[in-house]
């Protein structure tokens, strides 16, 4: 049938869960989100009103500034990487963001990956992680062929930590590189150039089409203190490298503006000239809705007792338009649940983990806990994700998941061959892949997921996130296996033994618990973005609507022909 | 347990027969052949309703031996009332007893069941007081208790349907708090 | 034009839309409940699908069901009628997504005109005048009663979410305010899922206005003149008639004009109605915008000559709107009466039974006489629906007329079994106010409760 046969999902909330629940959740659920709140806006004070205003006194806008400027009036910022070396100190200093702002900015209705030195911390200069984290979100650009605007004001590296940032294969070389990559693929590239850009700030515009140079900004290989004679001849780095040099006589910038303001303008004019979004073309006639059911309820649907169930089903209602869904192979591998959805009118693939307890595949009436991948279930995802692929549908991965099933059932079954092929799958799918660790993303569970060394463009956390090797009970465990017994109970009689060892297990378990602490994974970067549960709907319409912004670069199949409609032929009952 | 659609078809007697009709309206597969013998709880088929598969049980009260052929299409559409199988009753159980039957059902306690095996606390938290008082008036969706299994704990709510009333009152909780529990085991006692 | 049509909807409403349908030689197919089985009514469609029992919440509003039901009997487009589903944004997203064309609006539109703050922003930006109330719901009791100071009492308290004359509260005084509000809230939460309110100043006396528009897929939107629905009993009108005897030849250009300005400006496609509230002073506001066919649409088709379900149909089906269509001119009066099985007497308590006699006279004169009803002698009248027995609809060359038509038709009616409204359309009719075109929504002419 080529209708993608949506039926409506999700329950109002009282029948959700109860009301008690419902409350208590939430305000658990706040608890983590104000210390979020509080915490992205220090980072987002970079480093203080202090150098806020040595910033204005120059006459210019600092980066946050400029961004609000750049956008389009009433639209959202998608920040990515804002806890970027979060708890990480360099002697007594702290560099906020890693010193760089990196957003999905609308700018006349085109999504655009904005990345803009942060200019009151350390004017701007390149941290370790900080060379990371622009090629991270250059690598978004290039993923999805969104334009680039680099908004440069930046003087260098951060000299004391050039070890780390300067020679490595992802250090700040590797920044020209993507630039060269971006453009060898037809990436719009817009610079803006704001300050003093020196060394690596210099290179950083160049290979965009269009480079934009204030008055008192300038580029230069080396600044006016290594150039020998400049002090005699009273030449200022400005003298070396700026406007009346680079737009005029070298060319490596195009036009000059008399101000921050001016240039920001010019930048967007720029962007108006590019091709206008696919988006509502791809939507074929039908509009970009809510959810039926009232997206922010999600709030109230997660226990923060990590043992403790939600239903995926409701976290799915709150998340996709009108709260329609279709589910591909509902009676199979019930622990996971594969389906589409239009996410602001436009065909999303999910893949989720359900939670609770599924039927066992293998045995008649059992119950297995959910949460955890058995051989149907990865065969599922694993279809689905081919599917997917195949058909252009970008996926959404929805992670809450504790690993593979274990044992000697599982082994003979092949998990390891099944999660293999999925793994496969993934690995060599070009569709966009965008994944969500909604609370445990835990070993080859992560992994099978489509966790971040799978490449998905953006991966998102929330506070409720968990993400390690294996939940601290499960290490415990493995580390002092030869003092329990079969059920993993301590196997002693002697009072002072066993409480030591309960102390031992339990310090192990604190401190994987310490690892799993998504600001540690968000602040080596391997989680994009920490989100409040709220923010999830708002994310995922902005991240679909990129993943079909730029056409011809990526498969788009009409619906019609989808793959995905002949696994629904094959297991339909006759 | 995840609750996978499985839906009772209605059932009435109508000249010695018991005529299963369907309570939903959709597609109609998996026919028994002639000569099954049905039961109460025994599968009859499936409805396919917009792509989605509910899967069809006889109700309480009712049994017998399939008469007539299936429909000749495999998926065949059917609306909500429309006869799906005819039973022919065994001769040991005449069309007044499986009335009968269906009609002491009614007088069974009204229980809500565990979906699957595990440990069923009556409160959220050791120490807090439990989920439901006597004589309380059970709304949709409206928490009885936690079902602990393999270390993950789910909220069972309280779902009407078949023959739990909308709006039921909480009389008792029909096992101690904590206390393991099988699959189909009984959980709590309401009354209308 | 589509070979099937699927009606999602009973009794008199499936009745009217199945007799454009054949007439177009389009097959129809019904739903019908466990309760409306055998019902006489269904003999107007070709083909019934089984959706449930009796109560609407098990049968007509069961929205997989009749979408299932109207895809497996192979029909190409679905008529929701008016009331149940009609005005609902995921059913008619739900109905479109599995192949079959709504006859209605868009989604979205229904989305918009379905919260009272949208639908009066958009309003006021295709250049309606709103009440003076509140700009968008309120969820703060404080804030409320600071509002309702500045509008000045008495104020109406609305469900942001409600329609029909559902969720709302009046407010005399501040001393009163809290509690109104509070109930308010509450009753809206209960009834429609959201307790969000909003206020608007009361104004007395009001008028009730309504324009028929119609708009086609492709961006062009008319209206078809307006219709008076003053004669209200909590909020459910009694008596309706076209044209509006309050309104002078220019106004009535202008609240038409403004209509089709309001539909046009949304990208409104299908019928709809816009709704005004004539103020005693002249003043005309938009209140509401109901996107769906209305009951009292027969009164527009008498005077116009049209069939606004075929129009309906035709919108459906992508047509273009006939250019002619701006240029016809109504001619003569009509008036409808809503008969319900209610009993006037006894506080318009509802009234079933079995009807032993429904003879309604249509040969009396001195005008002629339509009537729209799915009963006839015999049938019992089900518990679980709206009372509607029949609409009576009089039409003559000039409104005295039209209201001497309609009362010998009525007092002509012999109806039996059931207790009908009929009393207080003939009081109506025979008032002064009436038939001097002189009465509100304040009160019933001619009938004190």
């Amino acid at each position: 049938m080529a209708h993608v046969k949506v039926v409506p999902i999700g329950s109002p909330r009282e029948m959700a869960l109860d009301a008690t629940a419902r409350l208590k959740n939430r305000a658990a659920l706040l608890e983590k989100e104000a210390r979020l709140a509080e915490r992205r806006a220090k980072v987002q004070a970079g480093w203080g009103p202090t150098y806020v205003d040595r910033v204005h006194q120059k006459g210019k806008l600092t980066a946050r500034e400029r961004i609000e400027l750049l956008r389009d009036e009433g639209s959202d910022l998608f920040e990515v990487g804002t806890f970027a070396n979060w708890g990480r100190a360099f002697g007594k200093l702290e560099s906020p963001a890693a010193g760089v702002v990196t957003v999905f900015a609308r700018i006349h209705a085109r999504w655009c990956v904005v990345i803009a030195n942060d200019n009151t911390v350390a004017s701007g200069s390149w941290w370790p992680r900080t060379p990371e984290k622009i090629e991270r979100a250059q690598e978004m650009a290039r993923r999805l062929r969104l334009p680039v605007v680099y908004l440069v004001d930046c003087s260098g590296l951060y000299l004391p930590e050039q070890s780390q940032s300067f020679p490595g294969a992802t250090g700040a070389g590797h920044i020209f590189k993507m630039n060269a990559l971006l453009s060898f693929e037809g990436v719009p590239q817009i610079a803006g150039v704001f300050g003093d850009c020196i060394a690596g700030g210099g290179y950083m515009p160049i290979i965009s089409d269009r480079v934009y140079m204030t008055e008192g900004a300038y580029m230069v290989i080396a600044g006016a203190a290594l150039i020998k004679g400049a002090k005699s001849q009273e030449l200022s780095s400005l003298d070396i490298g700026g406007p009346e040099v680079h737009v005029h006589a070298s060319g490596c910038a195009d036009a000059r503006a008399p101000d921050d303001e001016t240039a920001l303008a010019l930048i967007r004019a720029d962007v108006a000239r590019l091709p206008s979004s696919g988006a509502d073309y791809h939507r074929g006639g039908v509009d970009a809705a809510p959810p039926f059911h009232e997206a922010q309820d999600i709030d109230g649907l997660f226990p923060s007792d990590h043992r403790h169930t939600w239903s995926v089903e409701e976290v799915l209602a709150r998340l996709v338009d009108r709260s329609l869904f279709k589910e591909f192979l509902p009676a199979r591998g019930r622990e996971i649940v594969c389906g589409v959805a239009r996410v602001g009118g436009l065909w999303t693939g999910f893949i989720a983990n359900r939670q609770g307890v599924v039927e066992d595949a293998e045995a008649r009436d059992g119950a297995k806990p959910a949460g955890i991948l058995y051989r149907e279930g990865i065969a599922k995802t694993a279809a689905f994700s081919r599917a997917c692929e195949a058909d252009g549908i970008p996926i959404v991965w929805l992670q809450d998941i504790a690993g593979f099933d274990i044992g000697l059932e599982a082994e003979r079954l092949g998990l390891l061959g099944y999660g293999s092929s999925l793994i496969y799958a993934n690995s060599t799918n070009k569709v966009p892949m965008y994944s969500v660790l909604l609370r445990k993303a835990s070993g080859a569970g992560y992994y099978a997921m489509a966790g971040l060394p799978y490449d998905p463009i953006v991966q998102l956390a929330t506070p409720l996130t968990r993400l390690s090797v294996m939940e601290g009970r499960t290490l415990a465990i493995a580390t002092y296996r030869t003092k329990l017994d079969a059920n993993f109970e301590i196997a002693t009689d002697d009072p002072e033994e066993r409480a030591k060892l309960e102390q031992a297990m339990q310090d192990t378990e604190a401190r994987i618990e310490g690892d799993m602490d998504p600001y540690k994974a968000a602040s080596q970067l391997d989680i994009d973005e920490i989100v409040r549960l709220s923010e999830l709907r708002p994310w995922l319409v902005a991240l679909v609507e990129m993943a079909y912004q730029s056409i011809g670069h990526r498969t788009v199949k009409n619906p019609r022909i989808w793959s995905l409609h002949d696994l629904d032929a094959l297991v339909e009952p006759r | 347990m995840d609750a996978k659609l499985r839906i009772e078809c209605l059932a009435e007697v109508v000249d010695g027969r018991v005529r299963l009709s369907s309570p939903e309206v959709g597609l109609y597969a998996q026919a028994p052949a002639p000569g099954a013998v049905l039961v109460p709880g025994a599968r009859l088929g499936v409805v396919l309703r917009l792509g989605v598969v509910h899967e069809l049980v006889v109700p309480p009260g009712a049994s017998g031996v399939v008469v007539g052929e299936p429909p000749a299409r495999l998926r065949h559409p059917v609306g909500h009332g429309d006869l799906l199988v005819e039973l022919e009753p065994v001769s040991t159980v005449g069309p007044a007893q499986a009335a009968s039957k269906a009609a002491s059902g009614a007088n069974d306690l009204l229980v809500v069941k565990a979906s699957s095996s595990g440990r069923f606390w009556h409160r959220p938290a050791p120490g807090e007081p439990a989920f439901l008082e006597e004589g309380q008036r059970l709304a949709e969706g409206q928490a009885l208790g936690l079902l602990e299994v393999m270390k993950t704990f789910s909220h069972v709510g309280y779902k009407s349907g078949g023959t739990l009333p909308p709006g039921a009152r909480f009389v008792r909780y029909a096992c101690a708090d904590g206390a393991e529990v099988k699959a189909g085991a009984a959980l709590v006692v309401v009354e209308p | 034009m589509f070979k099937k049509l699927f009606i999602a909807n009973r009794g008199e409403v499936a009745v009217r839309v199945a007799r454009t349908a054949r007439a177009m030689g389009i097959r129809v197919v019904g739903a019908v409940s466990s309760a409306d089985r055998g019902a006489s009514w269904t003999a107007a469609l070709d083909e019934l699908v089984g959706v449930g029992s009796g109560p609407p919440r098990e049968s007509y509003l069961q929205q997989e069901r009749l979408v299932q039901a109207a895809v497996q009997t192979g029909c190409t487009a679905l008529h929701p009628g008016w009331g149940f589903l009609a005005e609902n944004a995921r059913f008619a997203a739900l109905v479109e997504a599995h192949g079959v064309a709504f006859v209605g609006p868009a989604p979205r539109a229904m989305d918009l005109m379905g919260l009272k703050t949208p639908a009066k922003r958009a309003a006021r930006a295709a250049g309606l005048a709103t009440i003076p109330g509140s700009d968008g719901p309120l969820r703060d009791e404080a804030e409320a009663l600071r509002v309702a100071r500045d509008i000045g009492f008495p104020v109406m308290v609305k469900a942001d979410a409600g329609g029909g004359g559902r969720g709302m509260r009046l407010v005399h005084r501040e001393a009163d305010f809290a509690a109104a509000w509070h109930a308010a809230s509450s009753e809206a939460l209960a009834a429609f899922g959201d307790g969000a309110c909003y206020l608007e100043k009361y104004v007395e006396r009001g008028r009730h206005i309504e324009v028929q528009v119609l708009g086609d897929r492709h961006g062009r939107a008319v209206h078809l003149w307006e219709r008076e629905c003053s004669v209200q009993r909590k909020h459910q009108k009694l008596v309706e008639e076209s044209c509006a005897p309050c309104l002078s030849d220019a106004e009535r250009e202008r609240v038409g004009a403004l209509a089709a300005n309001l539909a046009r400006s949304i990208g409104y496609a299908g019928a709809g109605t816009v709704e005004f509230l004539r103020a005693a002073d002249g003043a005309i506001y938009f209140m509401e915008m109901n996107t769906r066919l209305q009951v009292e649409h027969p009164v527009t088709e008498e005077r116009l000559g049209l069939d606004l379900v075929r129009l309906q149909l035709e919108v459906a089906a992508n047509r273009p709107l006939p250019a002619s269509l701006s240029a016809v001119k109504p001619t003569g009066h009509a008036i409808e009466a809503r008969v319900n099985a209610e009993d006037p007497a006894r506080g318009f308590a509802p009234s079933p039974g079995v009807l032993a006699r429904f003879d309604i006279p249509l040969g009396l004169g001195p005008g002629r006489v339509r009537l729209d009803t799915h009963v006839a002698a015999g049938d019992e009248v089900p518990p679980y629906y709206d009372s509607l027995l029949a609409k009576v609809v009089a039409v003559g060359a000039t409104r005295a007329e039209a209201i001497e038509t309609l009362a010998r038709c009525l007092s002509g009616a012999r109806i039996e079994g059931l207790a009908t409204t009929i009393p207080v359309h003939l009081a109506v009719l025979g008032s002064a106010e009436f038939r001097a075109g002189d009465y509100d929504t304040g009160s019933i002419p001619g009938w004190k409760e």
